[in-house]
């Protein structure tokens, strides 16, 4: 088995001196060369090109979720805020009720003793409305009336508290259906674009 | 001295604005392709499908390799769209042959591992199916550089161009493949003529 670089070279491009033995294996092996043929591909081997509506399906989905969610959050702070209002309803107003109570009396007295402007007394009758809770001296009706509306403001509270909630469970709904729908629709053009 | 490099490097300008057309022509055809050009695709499959072929030959039954080199082809059409560098597509192109050829083969012991008698695939075992089995018995590297150039008749440029390994390399590979096939050869031979 004699070679030199001639022969290298007739095996590294086919030039200089033919190497009897190389020129052998080529004469063998050239029967299993690549035929050439056509490239033939199936349809399903296809790769799937997202068209221009799936594109937008998908885009229109993904905002429609993060405007949801971001709903979805901004009810949730609404909701806490109900919880809180309706603590505080719960809570006697012990301290505003004392207060009153002692301006009140004050206001009788300078009223009866002292004669004292009509003006004076407004101012005073100004720091009685400015406190919050209306538990003004104290008769009965008047603290029924009072528990009354503190009932009713309870209840529009637990009634703001279940509607959102609701709100919440139909919009999760919505967004199932909707996605449903897209999915449904991503199907068809996938097989649109298969055929 | 300097005359000289001057000289040298005036060639390697000369050198490089014959090839440079053809590299460009390739590498836009390769860019086209990645963009679902597909009559480009078509022409890049004309000139690779032989390369392929021999990376199928070193390593798959014979019977097999006609639809795997079409898999490989179905595969980078489908996925040539992430191959970044143009520059790459030969290497990557062998990479994908060889995965698939690897996936053949597992997928095949696992089935399982009937033998090509048992499919009626066995046929006469001839001088070059003999040398084609010798081939197949040596180091990768060495039974894919051969095949390219024995079988396929690629030269050592084309190869090193289509597959992305340097020339040297190539080189390397043939010179020392062809040393170990005559080696191989030479031992079976000295069998054959002792059992005579």
């Amino acid at each position: 088995m004699k070679h030199n670089n001639n022969n290298e070279d007739y095996l590294w491009d086919g030039s200089g001196k033919p190497d009897k033995e190389v020129q052998h294996l080529e004469k063998l092996l050239g029967q299993f060369k690549y035929e050439k043929k056509e490239l033939q591909i199936k349809e399903s081997q296809k790769r799937v090109v997202w068209s221009v509506y799936t594109r937008f399906a998908l885009v229109a989905a993904t905002i429609l979720i993060t405007l949801s969610g971001l709903w979805l959050l901004a009810n949730k702070s609404n909701i806490a805020v109900l919880d809180t209002k309706i603590q505080i309803a719960n809570k006697p107003n012990i301290k505003a009720t004392s207060e009153v109570k002692s301006v009140h009396n004050d206001n009788q007295v300078q009223s009866n003793q002292n004669n004292q402007t009509a003006k004076n007394l407004t101012i005073v009758d100004n720091s009685i409305n400015n406190v919050e809770m209306p538990a003004l001296k104290i008769k009965d009706h008047q603290k029924i009336h009072h528990n009354s509306i503190k009932v009713k403001q309870v209840e529009v509270a637990i009634n703001s508290e279940d509607e959102s909630k609701e709100a919440a469970k139909q919009l999760l709904l919505a967004l199932q259906i909707a996605s449903t729908k897209l999915n449904i629709a991503q199907k068809r053009v996938q097989e649109n674009s298969y055929q | 001295m300097e005359i000289a490099l001057n000289f040298i490097g005036k060639i390697k300008q000369q050198v490089a604005k014959v090839i440079a057309p053809e590299i460009d022509e390739n590498l836009s055809m390769i860019d086209a392709a990645r963009n679902g050009d597909r009559v480009a695709f078509g022409k890049l499959y004309k000139q690779y499908a032989p390369m392929v072929h021999a990376i199928m030959l070193a390593r798959v039954p014979r019977i097999e390799v006609e639809d795997l080199v079409q898999d490989v082809f179905v595969i980078a059409l489908n996925r040539i769209h992430t191959l970044r560098e143009p520059k790459a597509f030969g290497a990557w192109l062998c990479m994908v042959a060889r995965n698939r050829a690897l996936d053949f083969l597992r997928s095949v012991q696992i089935q399982t591992e009937l033998s090509d008698e048992v499919l009626g695939h066995k046929q006469p075992e001839t001088e070059a199916l003999a040398i084609l089995n010798t081939i197949r018995s040596l180091p990768e590297a060495y039974r894919e550089t051969l095949i390219m150039r024995l079988v396929e008749g690629m030269t050592g440029p084309e190869i090193a161009e289509q597959t992305g390994m340097t020339p040297d390399s190539v080189r390397v590979n043939l010179s020392r493949g062809m040393k170990m096939l005559r080696e191989k050869l030479g031992s079976e031979a000295e069998y054959e003529t002792q059992q005579q």
